[in-house]
């Protein structure tokens, strides 16, 4: 056997997928295209719905409650560089090359798509370079899912050059983190396409799918430029949406529409600074809900952070009357029985309606929280005298327990229908 | 201990069964002060922890090391060969000048785990803070960072070097950056197919370490082999100084070779060594001792027998454990610590404890069957006696053909300069892939060297047209696909798939599953086959289905009085031969390469205690197919004739002579039996005469049937000898294997079958025979 035929037989040897493409008996350096194409737009220039120039008035402080934790400052958006970079492997890992960065930004009248190509691996340092470069003009950049992917993979780059890793424009917003607090609940899915056609309203033709690109450029390397212009294309069209969607997410969020949306931004604004605002907010999303039957996985998220925040705000009576609506409209689990049980317990000193929640709540339970709750009734049996101080705490071996009054809170919640005394129930769920 | 020694010498049972009682007597330590360049704080925190002087080796490996030219430290167990690495490692990051990291490489997780608990240890001492980490797949992803950027010693295995840490290099830049030190402990288990991806993901660290401006030292530990300076460089690609002699202190220690005695002497039939495992296990109760079995099968087994046993005299079963590959870790973390805590009075192992795994003193190592090498009979034996007080280890022979070759010359284990350790580190397969994992990591330069063989250039050709997964510019070759090449190559084998066992059972909610265990895809044919008995922990399972595609078995708990024993047949197929020589004409060798299909078809249910055969099942599974080398030999028809195959119908005297070859050549090969395997064709396709063979049980092969080859005369006349030792009739386990059924004349076919070939054949056969020897050289 020849080596060649040894060297066939080797199943890692074997091309994974594809057919082996020997390179077209072409010149490489006929077809080199430019190492930087520079191509511009005028702001009446339409993405989808918006003119870019609408961008420039985009109101970027609203972002700041739905974004402050992830270290996004305020900054206008002609000071934003939008980035999107291509790579030669979705895996990640040492032999991924970052080939192509797109780099957007606003000039006085237009705004300006920079394309930067690593036109031979081997240039690869210098490639980096002008990147650093560019990107130092700017105070921020924006991506999307750069987070996880574009960022690391340059950082990866830089560092298997031994140059600084860290990115020249800094902070950075990842507008996926941004668009999933905002809409996650009501797209499918939050991958740039779908955000494009249900927020931004544009809709692409003959896109060169992003998974082929590391394919396309392979075959660039190898004499083939037929894609590349395609590739190009592609991460055109993914900066031109970075900056419209920049703008719809910050209009979004100064006002935002969405259940979600709205416990992100109130989240953003309780912890920094505007709880009245946060409220208004709560109050419209659980509003919303309300007439939803409970938000999209019906688990009343909206009404439990309405909750939580006046609890947090100390505002005992108008928390204790928003838990026994919850309850009463069988909303949120074991949620507003619990909360209740609690007040009772600790504010109100009412310990037989703290029982009487918490037996109600271990009714309800489906085994999930049987254990705390167990405890906290044997805790408010022996706070009661109903049990000696060192009596275990788990119901199994305790006395049966009083039965609830009648006519008390569980009969006027309808929840008599359901079987099992207070007691068995306790047992049997531990 | 004392007082069952006696007991063993006097009582004439255990009398007869003794062959050889070696007495190794104490040894003195010999010792030396710290050599002045350790760092004054270094030298402070051992003196707290109560080493005051240091043994002369460790003197050596220090000295060696610092001076960049690195060591292989081939001692004894329990020599403290930990600090030979720990030592220089520590003092140079102390000093920090220049700026020092560590790699240290052990063959498992658990043994990183144990590494890491001492480090911590003696760092505590320190004054200065030292960052020792494991970095493996359980670390969570929220340290991995930290330990790349803080790291002065990272701890990690070979699986994750290959896949993960190599592949990522430029996240562990600032690590590179300062690594002047590679430790690898546990070097004999480097071995075979393991030994070839371990020494060329060490070319790959090397590249990535120049690329970062280091060149690190290489520091080596290993058990005694007869060539460590050779495996050393085979491993590293350069020479490195071997430190041998052990300074350190022994107490006494004894090593006695038991054979259980002969039940039926005419059939060759000895009790099994399972059994007399057992008996030995009623005689140690009490002391605490480890039990080496040579399969999970078998460990599974005596598990069970132990856990009786135990039960019977009233005592906890539960002081007996087993302990092997395929427990998930959590339980073998669970088992290790119950071992150091005392909680285990008897554990029974695979070779999985051979290695350094902390798990206390022992007093005795009983080995159920000789491990297949010197290395790990000594490491097994060596698990005995680590404090200072007698200890015992016991090599239980069975009925093997080796275990009886060793019955016969039990000299062999204590006279032989421990064997040698075999690693090709340029099969192709195996350097071909991870050449392509080396191009993912950084581009190839056309004139860059990547270890021996085939020229580098013509692979990396390869590569960029055929397989399309690197691009050439100039005079680079860049890697320009979207794979992950590291993910595709295996260190072990070629699979990297497992199977998953689950046991259902029935719970409160219906139907439950657990995971209960793992095999690799080449077990699955011989251990989880629907029907097949799984034994985990003592307790029997039952494969109720396997699902092949989603790599699943479901068991069910089943209390049965058998176990099961798959049959493999396998088909053979030349397609290369690389040498081959006309014997003086009595027969023809080769070697070259083969491909091998092997196919389960029947199961046998085996009753515990009295091992009688209780029943049969077919086995539905994918054959097996597998690119290897091989050694064979091809014997002329009418020599075979005069030996009488013919006569007998059915050929198996061939078959008889293949096993013996495959019993005695592992002494010669210094492999383990499980990596060769015979197949005998009374009438080979290629050549339309008798012909075995003898190939390499690993993908791409490790050159077994090369050295075979060179090797031929001693192991043909070692299988002769065994032959007409053996005190069988008609033959049995202990020559030429199994008897079967109409195979009465198979043990003398076999004996003329060599006789012939050694040049010694009553009549030597007059067709194609130009000379006639009276032996072979």
């Amino acid at each position: 056997m020849s080596l060649e035929e040894r060297l066939g037989r080797i199943a890692g040897l074997r091309p994974a997928g594809m057919r082996p493409r020997r390179p077209p008996p072409c010149d490489p350096a006929a077809v080199l295209p430019e190492p930087v194409s520079v191509r511009t737009f005028p702001f009446e220039h339409r993405h989808g719905t918006l003119p870019l120039g609408a961008v420039l008035a985009a109101d970027t402080r609203a972002l700041a409650p739905l974004a402050q934790d992830l270290g996004v400052a305020e900054f206008a958006a002609r000071e934003i560089v939008f980035l999107d970079t291509e790579t030669t492997s979705l895996g990640g890992g040492a032999g991924c090359l970052v080939f192509l960065v797109g780099l957007g930004r606003f000039a006085a009248d237009r705004f300006v798509v920079e394309q930067h190509l690593l036109v031979r691996p081997p240039e690869e340092r210098a490639f980096l370079e002008r990147i650093r470069a560019a990107l130092a003009d700017f105070r921020g950049v924006a991506t999307f899912f750069g987070r996880s992917f574009d960022r690391p993979r340059l950082e990866d780059r830089f560092a298997f050059h031994r140059m600084d890793t860290r990115l020249p424009a800094r902070p950075h917003a990842d507008l996926h983190t941004l668009a999933r607090r905002l809409w996650g609940a009501e797209l499918p899915d939050c991958r740039l396409r779908t955000v494009e056609e249900r927020i931004l309203g544009f809709v692409r033709h003959d896109d060169l799918p992003g998974a082929l690109c590391p394919e396309a450029y392979r075959a660039f390397l190898e004499g083939d430029d037929r894609w590349l212009a395609g590739v190009l294309e592609h991460n055109r069209n993914d900066i031109l949406s970075l900056a419209v969607l920049a703008h719809a997410v910050c209009l979004e969020a100064r006002d935002p529409a969405t259940i979600r949306g709205r416990l992100a931004v109130a989240r953003g604004l309780a912890a920094g600074g505007d709880p009245e605002r946060a409220l208004a907010l709560l109050r419209a999303a659980a509003d919303d809900e309300r007439r939803q039957g409970g938000g999209a996985a019906g688990n009343w998220p909206a009404a439990r952070a309405l909750g939580d925040w006046l609890k947090r705000a100390g505002r005992r009576a108008e928390a204790q009357r928003h838990w026994q609506e919850m309850a009463a409209r069988g909303a949120g689990g074991i949620y507003p029985h619990t909360e209740l049980a609690k007040l009772h317990e600790h504010h109100t000193g009412d310990l037989a309606r703290a029982l009487e929640w918490t037996l109600v709540a271990a009714r309800l339970d489906r085994g999930e929280e049987a254990a705390a709750l167990a405890h906290r009734a044997a805790r408010l049996r022996r706070k009661r005298g109903e049990l000696p101080a060192g009596a275990a705490a788990l119901p199994g071996a305790e006395s049966p327990a009083p039965a609830p009054p009648a006519g008390g809170l569980a009969s006027r919640l309808g929840l008599e229908r359901r079987r099992g005394d207070d007691h068995d129930a306790i047992a049997h769920e531990t | 201990m004392e007082r069952l020694l006696q007991q063993l010498r006097t009582d004439p049972a255990w009398r007869d069964r003794i062959v050889h009682w070696e007495v190794l007597a104490p040894e003195h330590g010999r010792y030396g002060d710290f050599p002045a360049a350790v760092h004054p704080a270094l030298q402070a925190a051992l003196r707290a922890r109560g080493i005051e002087r240091l043994y002369d080796h460790q003197t050596e490996t220090f000295e060696a090391a610092v001076r960049g030219a690195g060591f292989i430290a081939a001692t004894p167990t329990a020599s403290g060969k930990t600090l030979c690495y720990n030592l220089p490692v520590l003092s140079d990051i102390l000093r920090a000048d220049p700026p020092t990291a560590a790699l240290y490489l052990f063959p498992t997780k658990a043994l990183s785990q144990d590494q890491v608990a001492e480090l911590t240890d003696l760092i505590g001492r320190l004054p200065a803070s030292v960052v020792a980490y494991t970095y493996d797949g359980d670390t969570p992803p929220a340290v991995r960072r930290r330990i790349r950027d803080r790291g002065d010693i990272v701890v990690t295995n070979p699986y994750m070097l290959h896949t993960g840490i190599l592949p990522n290099h430029p996240k562990w830049g600032d690590f590179f950056r300062k690594l002047r030190y590679v430790v690898i402990d546990e070097v004999h288990v480097y071995r075979g197919i393991f030994g070839g991806h371990m020494a060329n993901v060490l070319r790959r660290l090397g590249r990535i370490a120049r690329h970062y401006g280091q060149e690190p030292a290489y520091l080596l530990a290993s058990a005694t082999l007869r060539n460590p300076g050779e495996l050393a460089e085979r491993l590293t690609g350069r020479p490195l100084p071997v430190v041998r002699h052990g300074g350190s202190p022994r107490a006494e220690k004894h090593f006695l070779v038991l054979n259980p005695p002969l039940v039926n002497a005419p059939a060759g039939v000895r009790g099994s060594a399972l059994e007399e495992a057992r008996r030995l296990a009623g005689l140690l109760m009490g002391v605490k001792s480890i039990f080496f079995a040579r399969s999970r099968n078998r460990v599974e087994v005596l598990v069970k027998y132990l856990k009786d046993l135990y039960h019977r005299r009233g005592k906890d079963p539960d002081r007996v454990r087993g302990y092997r590959g395929g427990y998930l870790p959590r339980l073998r973390r669970m088992i290790e610590a119950d071992l150091r805590a005392g909680r285990v009075d008897a554990v029974v192992s695979t070779t999985a404890l051979e290695l350094g795994v902390d798990i206390g003193s022992l007093d005795a190592a009983v080995l159920v069957g000789y491990p297949g090498s010197l290395a790990s009979a000594w490491q097994q034996a060596g698990r005995a006696g680590r404090r200072c007080a007698t200890s015992a280890a016991f090599l239980i022979l069975s009925n093997q053909t080796l275990d009886q070759y060793l019955g016969d010359h039990p000299d062999y284990l204590f006279r032989t300069p421990r064997e040698q350790a075999i690693l090709d580190a340029d099969n192709l397969v195996v350097r071909a892939n991870h050449l392509k994992c080396a191009a993912f990591e950084l581009p190839f330069g056309a004139e860059e060297a990547f270890g021996g063989g085939v020229e580098t250039r013509a692979i990396l050709d390869h590569l960029a047209t055929e397989s399309a997964l690197l691009s050439r510019s100039g005079d680079t070759y860049h890697w320009a696909a979207d794979a992950y090449p590291a993910e595709d190559v295996s260190l072990n084998s070629a699979d990297i798939d497992n199977f998953v066992i689950l046991e259902e059972r029935s719970g409160p909610r219906g139907l439950e599953t657990r995971v209960l265990a793992e095999v690799d895809r080449p077990g699955a044919m011989t251990s989880i086959y629907p029907g097949a008995i799984y034994g985990h922990q003592g307790e029997q399972f039952q494969i109720a289905r396997l699902d092949y595609a989603g790599r699943r078995a479901y068991a069910r708990k089943i209390d049965a009085d058998y176990y099961t024993d798959a049959e493999l047949s396998t088909d053979i197929r030349i397609t290369r031969i690389d040498r081959e020589a006309a014997r003086a004409g009595r027969y023809v060798a080769h070697h070259g390469g083969v491909i091998t299909r092997t196919q389960a078809a029947v199961y046998k249910k085996i009753k515990f205690y009295t091992s009688e055969n209780v029943g049969a099942g077919a086995i539905d599974l994918p054959a097996e197919e597998m690119d290897t080398t091989a050694w064979w030999a091809v014997i002329p028809t009418a020599a075979a004739a005069a030996a009488g195959l013919y006569e007998a119908g059915g050929g198996g005297g061939l078959q008889a002579m293949a096993n013996l070859l495959r019993g005695v050549a592992p002494l010669y090969l210094g492999c383990d039996p499980a990596d060769l395997r015979p197949v005998a064709e009374v009438s080979a396709r290629d050549y339309q005469a008798p012909t075995v063979f003898l190939y390499d049980a690993l993908p791409g092969g490790v050159g077994l049937g090369e050295a075979l080859f060179l090797g031929e005369p001693e192991v043909l006349e070692a299988a002769l000898e065994r032959v007409e030792r053996c005190p069988c009739r008609t033959g049995c386990p202990g020559c030429i294997g199994p008897v079967r059924a109409g195979g009465r004349r198979d043990k003398e076919v076999a004996r003329r079958l060599l006789a012939h070939m050694v040049g010694r054949g009553e009549r030597a056969p007059a067709a194609s025979c130009e000379e006639t020897r009276a032996h072979e050289p």
